[in-house]
């Protein structure tokens, strides 16, 4: 359980900060560069929504950003168990 | 890159010890035959040669040179060669199309601020060959260039803050920084795998959080966290999978 749980919550913190600084990097590249709005997301999970209005900006970090963490945990999780079945 | 005429010696921290390699930082004594006595007793690797000719060797030349790059890539022997020797062998080889490693540098640090220093020269080099993307990025682009050779310090002395108590040496392969040290508990090695890159990531996070424009310029740190996962060494070790 031990050998899956670790490469799962490292993928996760790995993914997690990843995409959180990507998330801000993108939306202060938006609001400086002054890209109209735009969503990322698939269907009603978004991962970032920046929206331009009349005399502000905001960026909106969604759950998807969670879900996107734990898919790159199990991926992770999913990785070391190929490896550690390789290097049986 | 390694030729003849290349001075050799033991690396910094390693004692010719009897018939045996004192290696204190991984902790062993590492036996050796008496060719290899000959040639890490020797001043060049011309002078290993000659020496391992003079035992018998019908091709002490080609013997001298495997074994002082496999020691240098070890960690275990310095091979000096002059810059401009250096340069002339790259410029010779790069005519082929070939790119030349220089050899494997091991340095003597004391301490994580020991670790900062040596890793120095390296990330002012990174910041310089990635400053021409920063000149076309505009001043962005210029402190993210910074930010990934503070990057590469950063990895290292989180994990030399983890090694605490445990001895350990800088090994140099071009670019590319690592401690290296003996081999630790489960638990131990775990936290110092984690410690490297969770360091930079952390401090990309933290900033980010804290002041948001600056987010652009931290991103190469947040990038180390990517070393956390299967596809890098410190994830694998992190996970048991070396």
């Amino acid at each position: 359980m031990r050998a899956l749980v670790i490469p799962f919550l490292l993928g996760v913190l790995a993914g997690g900060f990843v995409l959180l600084v990507a998330a801000i990097a993108l939306g202060v590249t938006a609001d400086a560069a002054g890209w109209g709005s735009f969503r990322i997301g698939i269907g009603p999970i978004v991962l970032v929504e920046f929206e331009r209005r009349a005399a502000s900006t905001a960026a909106t970090f969604g759950a998807g950003l969670t879900l996107a963490a734990a898919a790159c945990g199990a991926l992770n999780a999913a990785g070391a168990a190929i490896l550690r079945r390789r290097l049986r | 890159m390694i030729e003849l005429g290349d001075a050799i010696d033991l690396a910094p921290g390693v004692d010719l010890v009897g018939l045996r390699l004192a290696d204190p930082i991984r902790g062993c004594m590492i036996p050796l035959n008496d060719a290899a006595r000959l040639v890490v007793s020797a001043a060049t690797i011309e002078e290993a040669a000659s020496a391992l000719t003079s035992a018998g060797a019908s091709d002490g030349a080609s013997d001298a040179l495997a074994f002082c790059g496999v020691l240098n890539t070890r960690g275990l022997l310095s091979v000096r060669i002059p810059l401009r020797a250096r340069v002339a062998r790259r410029a010779r080889a790069f005519r082929y199309g070939l790119v030349l490693h220089a050899p494997v540098r091991r340095v003597a640090v004391r301490g994580p601020s020991g670790v900062a220093r040596g890793l120095a020269v390296p990330a002012l080099v990174l910041m310089l060959a990635l400053a021409p993307v920063g000149v076309v990025a505009g001043v962005v682009g210029l402190a993210a260039a910074a930010a990934t050779g503070a990057g590469i310090v950063l990895h290292e002395v989180g994990h030399a803050l983890a090694l605490r108590g445990v001895p350990y040496a800088l090994i140099l392969d071009g670019l590319r920084p690592e401690l290296l040290h003996r081999r630790l508990g489960v638990v131990r090695r775990r936290s110092v795998a984690i410690a490297g890159p969770l360091l930079p990531a952390a401090a990309a996070v933290a900033l980010s959080l804290a002041f948001r424009p600056v987010a652009p310029v931290v991103a190469p740190l947040a990038a180390h966290a990517l070393a956390l996962s299967v596809l890098a060494d410190d994830g694998r070790n992190a996970c048991g999978l070396s």
